[in-house]
């Protein structure tokens, strides 16, 4: 027990002071730099699995904010503050991360300390399932994007880069599906009783 | 005590299981065999309540009880435990330790080691490899003392070596607590002699008799040198691995659980990039992974064959056994896997890369896998499968064979 407190209560009281003087009060490029990479990379040692597939799915999203950024502050300003999209870059990466970390710390602790007595709800259980399932589809799609791009080979050219992505997205929707009513059935017959209802 | 009396068994009005009947008394293992796509993991589902609870579209013409309780009630009253074929199942936390912790139960560390999991009890389920997974859930459902335990497919992920342990605890099991096992498998000759009974679905396999693309004149291997690990400071996976120039060849890769099969497949048909060394290899390769099991794009098996460029699409898909109308991912594991192996061998492809081929499938399939293999060997092509079952590359007569340990002699 002690060592679940110190499980969750740790980690999270850092990661919500980080959240806090990342969002309101640093407004230097270097301090948030230092503060972001400091949780990243003690998480980066607690999962490395996890870390990676987080960056990579951030990246993207961190890219197409930058040049969306800068895009926009040069038609309408006609002048581009490189330091003010990069502090911004840094405190969406370090939030978002910090936010999926303290929610994997949250249910970690929820289910451990509760499952068996019943008090974890079934919207929890359920949630659970939804992203574990989440997480085992985001982790198997490098493999199927390569799987899907060399057997039927859509390797070369835009058309065949959006036409595997297309593809790709659709199986892994499907296979996401799938793999919720998989894991509901092999998780149903495990759990205590009262969560076995419906 | 289980008790199944099965008239048929539709799904959207196709009929899957037609006239099973049979009892699974306290204290028994029973096994229930047949052909992929026979019905047999849709039965161990509707003992386990699952289908009543979770399908739409399935009429069942008949009665099945655990205990005298149907299906659904056996389920909520805690009575059933269930072993999935497919392990993209995850736990709830993070290990078997810690799982059976928040079910508030004490390891038995006299089950973890028959099952030779010791190192693994405390590692991050997701990380483990899928051998290991069934090991671990097989653990994890053992201490739960159900009435009724059922296993499917153990045989498809867990090594021989490790499988007969397996066996033995499920019979220990059985008798010392009452329970009733049933296990579905196609694997009859491994399983059986665990078993008080088996019971066999009907159904038949045919093999293909289709034409083959040739492939172009480029179909070699080689490695040199090869090292890989997946991150800094973890445990070489391949150390130093290095095959002589092979062309139009067959290398078979063996290997116990977790002992890096997947990753040399992986290295071979450069989804991963080798630490230190080089990996030959031609252009056009086509690999049939472990997982994800369901990666065909078309709508249904029809166009998946066709647009994978196989000279005989029909004749093919006749061999199968498949309505060609059918979408892949309503396909059972065991014929998604067929589906994947027949078209890689049939493909135009000039290197087929297959991870554990065995996977869902029964004794007749992997006399036409074996066949299949030798007759694209025939084609021109190369061929390397990684396999934990040194029964199935008996009689393909490999160019080479690679150890990579974990399975005794």
């Amino acid at each position: 027990m002690a060592e679940s407190v110190t499980k969750l209560y740790l980690p999270l009281t850092t990661l919500i002071t980080y959240s806090l003087v990342l969002t309101l009060v640093v407004k230097d490029l270097t301090l948030t730099s230092v503060l972001t990479s400091v949780p990243l990379i003690t998480s980066y040692f607690l999962s490395r699995k996890y870390f990676t597939l987080v960056l990579k799915g951030l990246a993207v999203f961190i890219g197409i904010y930058v040049a969306t950024s800068l895009t926009t502050q040069y038609v309408v300003t006609k002048s581009l503050s490189i330091e003010y999209v990069l502090t911004n870059s840094l405190r969406i990466l370090g939030i978002t991360y910090l936010a999926l970390t303290t929610l994997r710390f949250v249910s970690d602790y929820l289910v451990i300390n509760y499952l068996r007595r019943g008090s974890v709800t079934s919207i929890i259980t359920q949630l659970v399932v939804a992203t574990n399932s989440l997480r085992n589809v985001l982790e198997t799609t490098p493999e199927l994007l390569f799987v899907v791009r060399n057997n039927y080979g859509l390797v070369g050219g835009l058309k065949g880069f959006i036409k595997s992505y297309v593809a790709v997205a659709k199986v892994a929707t499907l296979n996401t599906l799938l793999r919720v009513i998989q894991y509901y059935e092999s998780l149903i017959t495990r759990l205590p009783k009262q969560y076995r209802t419906n | 005590m289980i008790r199944v009396e099965l008239r048929r068994v539709l799904i959207r009005g196709e009929e899957v299981v037609k006239d099973v009947s049979f009892e699974v008394p306290n204290s028994e293992v029973h096994l229930i065999a047949g052909p992929s796509g026979s019905g047999k993991s849709l039965i161990l589902k509707l003992v386990a309540g699952l289908v009543h609870t979770l399908y739409g579209g399935v009429e069942v013409d008949g009665e099945v009880l655990i205990n005298d309780l149907s299906p659904k009630e056996a389920l909520v009253k805690g009575l059933v435990t269930y072993v999935p074929q497919d392990l993209s199942t995850t736990l709830v936390t993070k290990s078997l330790v810690s799982e059976l912790r928040a079910l508030g139960i004490k390891p038995d560390y006299g089950v973890i080691k028959s099952l030779g999991i010791e190192d693994v009890i405390s590692r991050d389920f997701s990380e483990l490899s899928a051998g290991m997974k069934y090991r671990v859930l097989t653990a994890l459902v053992t201490h739960l003392r159900p009435a009724a335990l059922l296993l499917d497919e153990p045989s498809t992920y867990v090594d021989p070596p490790t499988l007969k342990p397996l066996l033995k605890l499920l019979r220990y099991l059985s008798s010392e607590y009452g329970t009733s096992v049933l296990i579905a498998d196609h694997r009859v000759s491994l399983i059986s002699k665990y078993c008080d009974e088996v019971h066999y679905l009907g159904g038949t396999t045919e093999c293909c008799s289709c034409e083959l693309l040739n492939t172009s004149s480029s179909s070699y291997l080689e490695l040199r040198d090869v090292w890989f690990r997946y991150s800094r400071g973890s445990e070489w996976v391949i150390k130093g691995l290095s095959t002589p120039y092979l062309r139009n060849s067959l290398v078979c890769v063996v290997g116990g659980n977790g002992s890096g099969k997947t990753t040399l497949a992986r290295l071979i048909v450069k989804y991963l990039r080798p630490i230190k060394g080089l990996v030959k290899v031609p252009k056009k390769v086509f690999y049939v992974p472990q997982e994800p099991i369901y990666w065909f794009i078309d709508d249904d098996v029809l166009s998946t064959v066709k647009s994978l460029s196989v000279k005989d699409p029909r004749e093919l898909i006749k061999s199968l056994g498949l309505n060609p109308k059918k979408a892949p991912h309503a396909l059972s594991v065991g014929e998604a896997r067929r589906l994947g192996i027949y078209v890689a061998l049939t493909s135009g492809a000039d290197l087929v890369v297959i991870d554990e081929p065995t996977i869902g499938l029964d004794e007749e399939s992997r006399v036409c896998v074996k066949e299949l293999i030798g007759s694209s060997l025939e084609s021109g092509k190369s061929v390397v499968i990684t396999t934990h079952d040194r029964e199935f590359i008996r009689g393909l007569r490999p160019d080479l064979v690679i150890d990579l340990g974990g399975l005794g002699g």
